[in-house]
C-alpha cells in the first residue's frame, strides 16, 4: 500500500430509483487495476457497492463499465493510468441500469439468439461420420470474430445503439458475419435476413467508435461493413439467379 | 465533443451535403446552357461571383476529404485472403488512390488550357 486515489462511484437504487456519486478514498498497490480498486471499496469501505465481474483476466467479459467517460474492461486497466484521479466509475452507457454498476442484459440476450449464433446445418451429419473438417485457411476467415467476449463495450461505445433501442448491434451482428464466413456452417441465408432487416447492418453509419474500445481487437465495424459487401452480392445473386428461373 | 470520432463522422456527413449542393450547381449549369444566351451568361456571372468562388474552394476540400477517407476505409469492408493472409489494407487501398489521382489529372489535363 502506498498512494491515494479517489473513486467516485455512480450508485444506483432501482427500488427508490434514486441516483449519485459517491466518493471512495483509498489506498493502492501499483499493480492495482480498477477492478481492484472495486473490489477493495466492497471487501473494506462498503459491502453494498455492486458490480459484475469473474475471471479476472479479461476473458469473461463481465466487468464492462464506463472509466473517465470511457467504456473500459476494469480487470485489464491499471489504476496508475488515471493518476492523479479521481477517477469515475459509472456503469455501461446505452443499457438500463439495474443497480450501482450493474447493467440490465436482457435486451442484449434477445439479439443474440435473435442471430442464431451456432453452426446452422441443412442436415446434421451422423455422429459415426465425424466432426466437420476445416483447414487452417477457412478457420483465419473469421478466427478474429470468435475472439469476442460479449463484454458489450461496443454497444457502449456506439451511437446508433443509444438512438436506435432496436438496433442489433456491433457484436451480435459480428457474431453473425463470423459464423457466415464458417465454412461448417449453411445459415447464412436464414441469419441475412435479420442482419439485412432495418434493425440490422444498414443501420450502421461505420462511426468506428465499436472498433476503437474492443479490448480484443475484433473490429465488430470492419465485421458489420464486410456484412454489407456479402448482403449486396448475396441480393444480386438472388436477383441474377430469379430472373433467370423466369426464362 | 467528448468523442473524436463522433465529431469525424459528423464533418464527413456534412461534406457529403456540399457535394450534393454543388452537383446542384452543376446541374442547373446544364439547364442554362439549353436556355436562351442571357440566362447563361447570368449564371456565368453568379458562378464568378465571391462567394460561389469561395463556395467551390470549400466543396473541393471537403471532396477531397470526402474521397481519402472514403478510399482509407475500404479495406475495412474488403476482407480479401490470399494463402491464408489477409492482404494488407494498403495493397487495397492503394490502386484506389492511385485511380483517384489518375481521374483528377484527367479532368485537370481536359479542364486547364
Ligand atoms: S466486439 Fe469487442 S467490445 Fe464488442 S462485445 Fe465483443 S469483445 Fe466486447
Ligand atoms: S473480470 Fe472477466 S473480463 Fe474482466
Amino acid at each position: 500500500m502506498g498512494s491515494k486515489v479517489t473513486f467516485e462511484v455512480f450508485r444506483f437504487d432501482s427500488e427508490t430509483e434514486e441516483s449519485s456519486y459517491q466518493d471512495f478514498e483509498m489506498e493502492y498497490e501499483d499493480e492495482w487495476v480498477i477492478l481492484d480498486g472495486l473490489n477493495y471499496i466492497k471487501g473494506f469501505i462498503d459491502g453494498s457497492l455492486s458490480h459484475r465481474w469473474s475471471c479476472r483476466m479479461g476473458v469473461c467479459g463481465s466487468c464492462g463499465m464506463i472509466v473517465n467517460g470511457y467504456p473500459t474492461l476494469t480487470c485489464s486497466t491499471f489504476i496508475r493510468d488515471y493518476l492523479p484521479g479521481p477517477i469515475r466509475v459509472e456503469p455501461l452507457t446505452n443499457f438500463k441500469v439495474e443497480r450501482d454498476l450493474i447493467v440490465n442484459l436482457d435486451d442484449f440476450l434477445r439479439k443474440l439468439q435473435q442471430i442464431s449464433p451456432w453452426i446452422v446445418r441443412d442436415e446434421e451429419r451422423a455422429i459415426e461420420h465425424g466432426e466437420y473438417l476445416q483447414t487452417p485457411a477457412e478457420l483465419a476467415t473469421f478466427k478474429q470474430f470468435t475472439l469476442c467476449i460479449n463484454c458489450m463495450l461496443c454497444y457502449s461505445a456506439c451511437p446508433v445503439v443509444s438512438h436506435e433501442l432496436n438496433f442489433i448491434g456491433p457484436a451480435v451482428l459480428t457474431l453473425g458475419h463470423r459464423y457466415n464466413l464458417d465454412s461448417r456452417d449453411q445459415g447464412a441465408d436464414m441469419r441475412l435476413d435479420e442482419m439485412l432487416s432495418s434493425d440490422g447492418i444498414w443501420s450502421c453509419t461505420f462511426v468506428g467508435e465499436c472498433s476503437q474500445v474492443c479490448p480484443k481487437h475484433v473490429d465488430p465495424a470492419g465485421a458489420i461493413q464486410q456484412s454489407k459487401v456479402s448482403g449486396v452480392m448475396a441480393y444480386f445473386k438472388s436477383f441474377v439467379m430469379s430472373s433467370g428461373s423466369r426464362e | 465533443m467528448r468523442r473524436p470520432r463522433y465529431c469525424m463522422v459528423f464533418v464527413r456527413e456534412v461534406t457529403a451535403i456540399f457535394v450534393v449542393a454543388y452537383v446542384i450547381v452543376l446541374l442547373s449549369l446544364v439547364v442554362s446552357v439549353g436556355g436562351d444566351p442571357e440566362s447563361y451568361e447570368a449564371f456565368r456571372d453568379f458562378l464568378a461571383s465571391p462567394g460561389m468562388l469561395v463556395f467551390g474552394v470549400i466543396t473541393l476540400l471537403f471532396t477531397l476529404f470526402h474521397s481519402v477517407t472514403f478510399i482509407s476505409l475500404i479495406p475495412r469492408g474488403m476482407a480479401v485472403w490470399r494463402n491464408g493472409k489477409r492482404v494488407p489494407a494498403s495493397t487495397i487501398a492503394g490502386p484506389g488512390f492511385v485511380v483517384f489521382a489518375a481521374v483528377v489529372a484527367v479532368v485537370l489535363l481536359v479542364l486547364l488550357p
